[in-house]
């Protein structure tokens, strides 16, 4: 069986005097596994529940392969929905749970049997086929939704958040699995969450949400080294990215940003394609945790430290100027401690420069 | 996508409620408004409501209807507190007195109320009787039902046997809810028995008191079996209810516009009742 | 520690003396269902029948319609208990799950509708029972019973539904359910504890009620308990011992219903949507 390919024209839907989802575009491309990331209310999910069909969009249009799929109820897109509580049908076996879309869409009683039982065992819950789902854990209740899901052989497989609900370690395991299976079953999956480590680990391709709008698509790294603005470089790594609000000045054909705390003097090149794009002379300097040096001679600029945090494999110091902040990331063997200055420097081929105004990427 | 479905679901619902709630209730309002002689009608505004609220019998029917609500209500509130309360006190048997206490709540009215009038007895063998008289309460046999003020008393105390277990099974689970820590505080600081009630108890269940007894209000101006049985409304009119006069006016005297009146002249002063009372202890609860 | 015990135990005493109360009424119908005309009237009164006899039970059932009455409320009760619980799990899914045009509408008229003095209704559904002819029938009694426990129930389940997550609801459309699939999957187990609620009230509610039970039944067969026994005790008020027999009868089924189902019997959750 073939992948299908996801296309997106265009698809709004209000609610009421909300715009949850506005102009959006997206093509997923066969057998790929996108993700939706954003923080919550920027309408991911309403997203994935226009591509699922329990809400119609009011413009634009879903494609499956070409069809239009606007009017078409869930059941005829054959889409494969879990959720993030799992919403298995409390009163029935998980067998039986995982028999009724099957049956719903008109499969053999064998060849239901045969996915069930195939399905089971890849997901390692066949010994718990007899059980309610209240005689299940958390882990275990994610997968039989999983396999609720993958038995009836979906044309799109659609997960909204469905780790939220698990511990931290389960939730590391389960990232794994599902890559694995995804891979494995090589179905257009979409999946929706706000953990931007999920994210990066998992997807292919990741879709950047906020207020509806998608701000960036790309694969994880090109959202990391090249992001289209500031929401998805703040957005994208942890720590975030540190900025710095401040103005474009020029001075005999060298360009400097006056942050106030400090000044930073612009490479030649970078300082003319941000020109060529900029409006007014308002900037936002971005640089990320790793990409500042502490105690460097070259350059330097004074800080003083207010925080330090051991984090086993580095360490994160949050500095403090004396209007912005930033956290910079050194190796966990120096020492360092509170209320001490330090010089810091930052690497130039990292710096990301935003319109003041748009917040969008300069260079 | 069939928008009739959900249309097909409500039919039945509705054919049942329309036919028996939704007309009934428009054609009695209607009704109030007219004399009504089953094949003639008339006319007559607002002349049934005056004609109800001029009837001095019918201010002496409200009399006693206030005189239960105030009499049973408090009655079963106190009651149902202070049984609830010695039941919290207690681990074993709470359940078993539980069920006890419930069960004259789910039997029957009409049932009940027969056996009390066989208990209360007539002039000549009365049940009440002869364990008062044992017990050496009372001196000589009394009429309970033939005297207007133990009349409304059997009345009383019955609607309030019957009714003190619904409420003390609520209080019981309102009261278990209070975290024991404050009572506690409240013993360290110094408060005794009542002043907890005042200052802890009450506070914190007050929204539960003011749900029963907003119920029980609605519930006591709607008295019908209890004295339909007991007296049929005397002797001389001194226990009956509103609701019995209701039904003696429409299906007695055949005075239906009347009856519709005086229903639909008391809806408002109970919504009004059940909504103020609920308003003024829902207020005083501050966490 | 002394004091302790001494409360306690004063607590016990006043609780059983109150339970006695409570129970006496009922002690007091048993005994004399089973005491001989003859020992009915004594002074002072037998708390253990000296005599034990079936005679006013055979009374009940052979010459006197009180045995009639029983299973007229019988039948009455099953049916009008059983109909409301299917209908009004119809409108209460309705309300909590499904979308349609005058939801709002029809839902405040259900509300509203509690507000009604329940005596206003009993005058036109009296012309409507005589005009469909059939005053004096079982139908005069189960379908305004039906039609006067349709608004709470359908509320009472509909928070019921309205429980249920709705991604189950989700879940059952993209597994591909219709409507009335999803109703049967969802509705059976998950509503089940509401339903049984909502059926034990209406039960209790056929048995109790007498205005209307009155109204809609003239010949003695046709009678209910609650009318049956008001009326014949009008005549009949001498016989104590076939009154208490039925009376037995009468709230047995309550009491037995009662102690099996206690825990639906939690009132707080249908009265006051708390708990």
């Amino acid at each position: 069986m073939t992948a299908t390919k996801l296309t997106i024209e265009n698809i709004t839907k209000k609610f009421a005097k909300v715009t949850a989802v506005d102009g959006v575009n997206l093509a997923v491309k066969p057998g790929e596994f996108m993700v939706l990331l954003g923080p919550s209310g920027c309408g991911k999910t309403t997203l994935l529940r226009l591509i699922a069909g329990l809400e119609k969009p009011d413009g634009g249009t879903i494609r499956f392969d070409d069809r239009v799929a606007n009017d078409m109820l869930p059941k005829a897109r054959n889409v494969a929905m879990v959720f993030q509580d799992f919403a298995l049908y409390p009163h029935m076996t998980i067998f039986d749970n995982m028999r009724l879309p099957m049956k719903n869409l008109g499969f053999q009683k064998d060849k239901i049997k045969e996915k069930i039982l195939w399905a089971a065992k890849l997901l390692e819950i066949d010994d718990l086929l007899n059980r309610i789902p209240a005689q299940l854990s958390g882990g275990q209740k994610q997968r039989a939704a999983i396999g609720r899901a993958i038995v009836r052989e979906p044309k799109i497989f659609l997960l909204d958040e469905p780790l939220a609900n698990l511990d931290a370690q389960l939730r590391m395991k389960m990232r794994v699995e599902l890559k694995e299976l995804q891979r494995k079953l090589q179905v257009t999956t979409v999946y929706v969450t706000h953990d931007q480590v999920e994210a990066m680990s998992m997807g292919h391709r990741i879709a950047v949400m906020k207020s509806g709008k998608i701000r960036q698509i790309g694969r994880g790294k090109d959202l990391y080294y090249h992001p289209a603005d500031k929401f998805v470089a703040g957005f994208i790594g942890a720590p975030s990215m540190n900025f710095f609000e401040g103005e474009l000045s020029e001075k005999g054909g060298k360009f400097t940003v006056d942050v106030g705390d400090f000044t930073f003097p612009l490479p030649d090149e970078m300082a003319h394609m941000a020109v060529k794009k900029m409006r007014e002379s308002k900037l936002i300097l971005g640089i990320r945790p790793e990409d500042i040096h502490v105690n460097a001679l070259k350059g330097s600029v004074g800080a003083r430290v207010e925080s330090v945090e051991p984090l086993g494999t580095e360490t994160l110091l949050h500095l403090k100027f004396n209007r912005h902040s930033a956290v910079v990331r050194v190796s966990a063997k120096k020492e360092y401690s509170v209320g001490k200055k330090v010089n810091i420097a930052f690497d130039e081929d990292a710096i990301h420069l935003f319109d003041g105004k748009s917040e969008e990427i300069l260079v | 996508m069939k928008r009739a479905t959900p249309y097909l679901f409500l039919f039945l619902p509705f054919l049942f409620f329309a036919v028996f709630s939704l007309y009934p209730l428009i054609w009695s309002f209607r009704l109030s408004f007219f004399k009504w002689g089953v094949i003639t009608e008339e006319f007559v505004g607002l002349s049934n409501y005056a004609e109800v609220l001029g009837d001095p019998y019918f201010w002496k029917v409200f009399g006693n209807t206030i005189v239960y609500a105030a009499t049973t209500v408090i009655g079963q509130i106190a009651l149902g507190l202070l049984v609830a309360g010695m039941l919290t006190k207690i681990g074993k048997g709470r359940g078993f007195f539980s069920t006890t206490f419930y069960i004259p709540v789910i039997t029957s009215w009409a049932v009940v109320a027969v056996v009390w009038k066989m208990m209360l007895g007539s002039d000549s063998y009365s049940f009440f009787n002869s364990i008062l008289l044992q017990t050496n309460l009372i001196s000589s046999p009394i009429s309970w039902l033939g005297a207007p003020l133990t009349a409304k008393l059997s009345i009383i105390a019955l609607c309030i046997w019957k009714g003190v277990g619904w409420a003390m099974i609520i209080f019981l689970a309102a009261l278990q809810t209070i975290p024991e820590r404050f009572y506690e505080m409240a013993k360290v600081d110094g408060l005794g028995v009542l002043g907890r009630f005042r200052k802890v108890t009450f506070p914190l269940i007050s929204p539960v008191v003011g749900m029963v007894s907003a119920l029980l209000l609605i519930g006591a101006f709607n008295i019908f079996p209890q004295v339909y049985v007991l007296t049929g409304g005397g002797p001389l009119g001194s226990t009956e209810s509103l609701l019995t006069l209701q039904y003696r006016e429409a299906f007695s005297f055949l005075h239906f516009g009347y009856a519709s009146a005086m229903g639909y002249l008391l809806m408002p002063i109970i919504l009004f009742v059940s909504i103020l009372q609920i308003k003024a202890i829902s207020k005083r609860v501050q966490y | 520690m002394k004091k302790n015990i001494f409360y306690r135990a004063s607590i016990y005493v006043i609780l059983f003396i109150i339970m006695v109360i409570m129970i006496v009424p009922f002690w007091w119908m048993i005994t004399t269902s089973f005491k001989p005309p003859g020992e009915i009237f004594t002074f002072p009164p037998t708390i253990i029948p000296r005599e034990f006899t079936f005679s006013n039970y055979e009374f009940m059932w052979s010459s006197a319609p009180l045995g009639r009455f029983w299973l007229n409320s019988l039948l009455i009760a099953s049916i009008v208990t059983l109909a409301v619980m299917f209908i009004t799990s119809l409108a209460g899914f309705a309300f909590a799950r499904l979308d349609f045009k005058g939801k709002r509408v029809l839902f405040y008229l259900l509300l509203a509708s509690l507000t009604g003095p329940l005596f206003a209704i009993l005058i036109p559904s009296f012309f409507i029972i005589s005009k469909a002819g059939l005053y004096n029938t079982y139908f005069a009694i189960i379908l305004p019973y039906i039609g006067w426990n349709i608004a709470l129930p359908t509320l009472i389940i509909r928070a019921f539904f309205e429980s249920i997550p709705s991604s189950v609801g989700d879940s059952a459309k993209i597994d591909g359910c219709s409507t009335f699939t999803t109703y049967r999957k969802i509705m059976l187990p998950l509503v089940m504890p509401g339903l049984v609620t909502v059926g034990i009230f209406t039960w209790m509610y056929t048995w109790d009620e007498l205005a209307w039970a009155i109204t809609a039944t003239s010949s003695m067969e046709m009678r209910t308990m609650s009318a049956g026994i008001t009326m014949f005790q009008t005549q009949y008020f001498s016989s104590w011992g076939p009154l208490c027999a039925a009376a037995v009868f009468g709230v047995l089924p309550s009491i037995i219903l009662y102690i099996v189902m206690q825990k639906y019997y939690k009132p707080t959750l249908a009265v006051t949507g708390m708990k």
